[in-house]
């Protein structure tokens, strides 16, 4: 693509640092039904390039979507402009970039089917069956399906010579059902999130089967109990559950850019500051988080990073103990870090890439181990699926989770549905907590497709996984 | 630009094939200078124009968007929605787009903006940097400016053009255990008073330096207008008529009723030249709402096809406007015995819909006061709160402040405020 060579050379000329162009289309398909009505079938395509340029220790960044040689210069000289203007409140060295090779390379997710060759009308055929599959019991007055197909394709080139060809596609699926009886209405969903597969993947899911469940598991829990007060017990959570609670408790606070104060004014902070590098008891000495943007259906794994740094796998918590962070070639040199964990990513052209939670995950427990049996050996506590309310203080220390779908535990077995169960602990309680993690077999991935973060706003990719694991002494009750 | 964007229009028009549709072609202009430990560490320029295009064949609906505008790309958007709605199901509940219809000519514009030039954003940046330097604390933030403007249409006769600018501070300023954040935003920069701003932050800065630790319990509590906010734009998400009859939401069947606090009203308006209202949207045109008086529903957002279904009126909540009553905090302070003072709420998620049950946790700033006085600051809480029920524990509100373009809210009184956790900072 010539505007690559375009935009580069004439950074040089200006006399940049360093300057990079990324060149993005992203498509995007929504199907949304709603009961029988096809609320959106919309097709979403954004095409442009962002220019980024780094001149006296400052970023400037400028965007275009006019695809011309004139526009290309005149987006490069006003991301230069930026960056000089920006540069007169610099703090010290102001902002520099842990060194990296250069790289020609290219990366595609691998997929089997492309669900943009699918129709429409297979597409709808199958969500509408879906739906009535839930419709069909009485008490469901509401269902909802939402089937989003993804493609991303990027060019980058950069001033230290990196050339980049990266195409990667995503699709998922989400079920709802509302389920109503005379006093209350709730609702039970599938949602494991986005995969970085084809089409295949929902040929093998069986989406009215699991539709089936769904609404007759909405029915349960609209009939099911509360709890009332709120009581120190034993939760056990499903992978689909850690994947939100590692999300914001790990996650997050392991962003560099947010312990360097980056953040502080939207997202806020975090306690997990450099001088607990390697001594923090973050977890029980059980847990084991890797990062890891090589994660093979992970959204976040790309071939590279915006910095054109390659795809990588790390600890960030290792024996339970807080070993390293996330991070990008603009945050790592403020704790001295020689190099790049390639987490710098954008959503779209129009945005600069900031520093983004890996694929993350938590590593399965070594011994063999089911969820039926790490149930069956616990003798009173909570069982929670799936994800409900969320919600953490700005440095990522308390917290408070929903979920989807409750069962109490008494006596090993599966006792009593339960509704609007809440729970509250915070770091490092919780994760210290965790005295069982069932093994690989039972490990499951969830791919957030929509965390927010950054000024304005940007709506990051990454992929999340655990097995069932067990966590003791939280404060668990109930909402209204 | 608004002949470019006509020009796109009728380009668009030209070539669809549809039995009805809408288009929007959009334009906007930003700018953002993000800040952080007293340095510039982001800076973003640019502008772009959109498309949105939905159609309707025969009963059927599709639809495209996109950013990439040259005239192979809108024939295939085209194209593609409307094969989207040819392979679509037909949609049972489907309302036809709006009618020809005047609109309120209302001003979202201020040139003042053209004032805030890349060399001025660093300068304000530089100031408000200036002002934390003095205090030894880090200050983090952003300033952004934006224009807008956007051409919509029907298949059924609706044209409309508005347009609009955007000028948003926000900053947050940390020292020790200190934190604490002013955000405001307004379509004319010449009534965004950044002297006014950074005064605000300093004082909230200044009355949080004495700290002590509090345990969580039920009590009164002070919302500045700027928690009232986030607290409140809630019912922009569980508002609504469509969900109420649906029976998902507690408003369920309460049109007509004194369901909320005798203190709580709410409405949009057209007729406040301040703020910022949406003129018309594919819903229907803007016009003023009184949604909430003293308690009593009047009314509820009403998408258009529900509308449509049920033989309703469609509306949005296009601005909202909480009125109050104009009590001053030192009053409020005289009407409990003991309370806090809040400056803020953050990450407040829905537990649970039916009842709309919300939880959150304060965050920049938390003052205790007794006998009418502040007395020091405390650690952040959790709380969780039903929000219908919340309202009818307001003891008094004061005068409404525009916090954002489009949102004037009041400080309020709440008579036990359900907290049930505390934080460690």
């Amino acid at each position: 693509m010539k505007y690559l060579d375009i935009a580069i050379d004439y950074a040089r000329k200006l006399g940049v640092d360093y300057a990079d162009i990324r060149i993005q289309k992203s498509i995007s398909e929504m199907i949304y039904l709603e009961n029988v009505s096809f609320k959106a079938n919309n097709l979403d395509t954004t095409h442009g390039y962002g220019i980024r340029v780094l001149k006296n220790g400052a970023w400037g960044f400028a965007h275009s979507n006019i695809f011309s040689e004139d526009a290309v210069k005149t987006t490069t000289k006003k991301a230069f402009d930026i960056a000089k203007q920006s540069a007169r409140l610099r703090q010290g060295k102001g902002i520099r970039l842990a060194s990296e090779k250069s790289y020609i390379d290219s990366y595609t997710t691998p997929i089997k089917k492309d669900p943009f060759t699918i129709s429409t009308k297979e597409k709808t055929s199958l969500m509408l069956e879906t739906s009535q599959t839930m419709l069909k019991y009485t008490p469901i007055i509401k269902t909802v399906i939402i089937l989003t197909n993804h493609r991303e394709e990027k060019l980058f080139a950069s001033t230290i010579g990196t050339r980049l060809d990266i195409c990667t596609s995503f699709v998922s699926p989400m079920i709802m059902a509302v389920a109503k009886n005379d006093t209350d209405t709730q609702s039970r969903s599938f949602n494991e999130g986005g995969h970085a597969v084809g089409w295949e993947l929902i040929e093998r899911l069986n989406l009215p089967r699991i539709a089936d469940t769904v609404a007759q598991e909405a029915i349960t829990k609209v009939n099911a109990d509360t709890l009332d007060r709120e009581n120190r017990t034993t939760l056990v959570l499903d992978p689909i559950h850690l994947g939100l609670t590692m999300h914001e408790s790990v996650g997050h606070p392991t962003e560099l850019d947010r312990v360097l104060g980056w953040e502080a004014d939207m997202a806020g902070v975090s306690f997990a500051t450099p001088e607990k590098l390697g001594n923090y008891q973050y977890a029980s000495k059980i847990v084991n988080f890797v990062g890891d943007n090589t994660l093979a259906g992970g959204l976040a794994t790309a071939g590279f990073d915006d910095d054109g740094v390659p795809g990588q796998r790390w600890f960030i918590i290792k024996d339970g103990v807080l070993n390293e962070y996330g991070t990008t070639r603009d945050t790592a040199p403020f704790i001295d870090l020689p190099y790049s964990r390639g987490c710098n990513r954008a959503t779209q052209y129009f945005d600069q890439p900031i520093n983004r939670i890996p694929n993350l995950y938590m590593l399965p427990g070594t011994q063999p181990l089911s969820p039926a049996e790490l149930i069956r050996d616990t003798d009173s506590g909570v069982y929670i699926q799936g994800q409900g309310s969320f919600s953490i203080d700005q440095h990522r220390v308390n917290f408070q989770f929903g979920g989807d779908y409750f069962w109490e535990i008494k006596d090993g077995k599966l006792w009593r549905p339960l509704k609007k169960v809440l729970y509250r602990s915070c770091n490092p309680e919780f994760w210290n907590s965790v005295d069982a993690i069932c093994d690989a077999r039972y490990f499951k991935p969830f791919g957030v497709t929509n965390c927010g973060k950054g000024q304005p706003g940007q709506v990051g990719r990454m992929t999340h996984g655990a097995s069932t694991a067990r966590f003791r002494n939280i404060r668990v009750g109930g909402s209204k | 630009m608004k002949a470019r964007l006509q020009k796109i229009m009728k380009f668009i028009q030209k070539h669809l094939h549809a039995d009805d549709h809408e288009i929007s072609v959009y334009y906007r202009d930003s700018q953002d200078t993000r800040f952080a430990q007293n340095s510039i560490t982001q800076h973003m320029a640019g502008d772009s124009i959109g498309v949105f295009y939905n159609c309707i064949v025969d009963r059927r609906t599709g639809s495209a968007h996109t950013k990439q505008i040259d005239e192979a790309n809108l024939l295939n958007i085209i194209k593609k929605a409307e094969e989207n709605a040819r392979e679509n199901m037909p949609d049972p509940d489907i309302a036809s787009t709006l009618s020809k219809a005047e609109y309120p000519q209302v001003q979202n514009y201020a040139s003042s903006i053209k004032k805030l030039t890349t060399k001025k954003m660093v300068d304000i940046v530089k100031t408000c940097i200036l002002n934390a330097k003095l205090k030894n604390a880090q200050l983090s933030g952003i300033i952004s400016k934006s224009t807008n403007e956007n051409l919509f249409v029907t298949g059924q006769g609706f044209s409309g053009y508005t347009y609009g600018s955007e000028v948003d501070l926000s900053m947050t300023l940390r020292a020790n255990h200190i934190e604490t954040k002013v955000a405001y935003s307004h379509k004319d920069f010449d009534k965004l008073h950044i002297d006014d701003i950074i005064n605000q932050l300093n004082e909230q800065f200044a009355a949080l330096h004495t700290l002590k630790d509090m345990d969580f319990e039920t009590l009164p509590v002070i919302l500045r207008p700027q928690a009232v906010m986030e607290l409140f734009s809630y019912l922009w998400w569980i508002y609504n008529r469509k969900t109420a009859d649906e029976g998902l939401t507690p408003f369920t069947a309460q049109i007509g009723k004194k369901f909320l606090g005798e203190h709580f009203s709410l409405l949009s308006t057209i007729d406040d030249p301040d703020l910022k209202t949406q003129p018309f949207n594919n819903i229907c045109v803007a016009k003023s709402m009184n949604w909430v008086t003293n308690g009593v529903i009047n009314d509820m957002p009403t998408p258009r096809d529900w509308a449509h279904k049920h033989n309703l009126t469609p509306s949005y909540m296009h601005n909202m406007v909480i009125p109050g009553q104009g009590i001053s905090e030192t009053e409020m302070m005289k009407k409990v015995k003991r309370g806090l003072i809040i400056n803020n709420l953050w990450y407040i998620r829905i537990n649970d819909m039916k009842a709309a049950d919300l939880t959150g946790m304060t965050r920049d700033g938390v003052l205790y006061f007794e006998n009418g006085t502040v007395k020091h600051a405390v650690n952040n809480f959790r709380f969780n709160e039903c929000l219908p029920e919340m309202t009818r524990r307001i003891l008094a509100t004061g005068k409404p402040i525009q916090i954002r373009s489009n949102s004037k809210v009041p400080a309020m009184l709440i008579e036990d405020f359900h907290f049930v956790d505390k934080t460690t900072f």
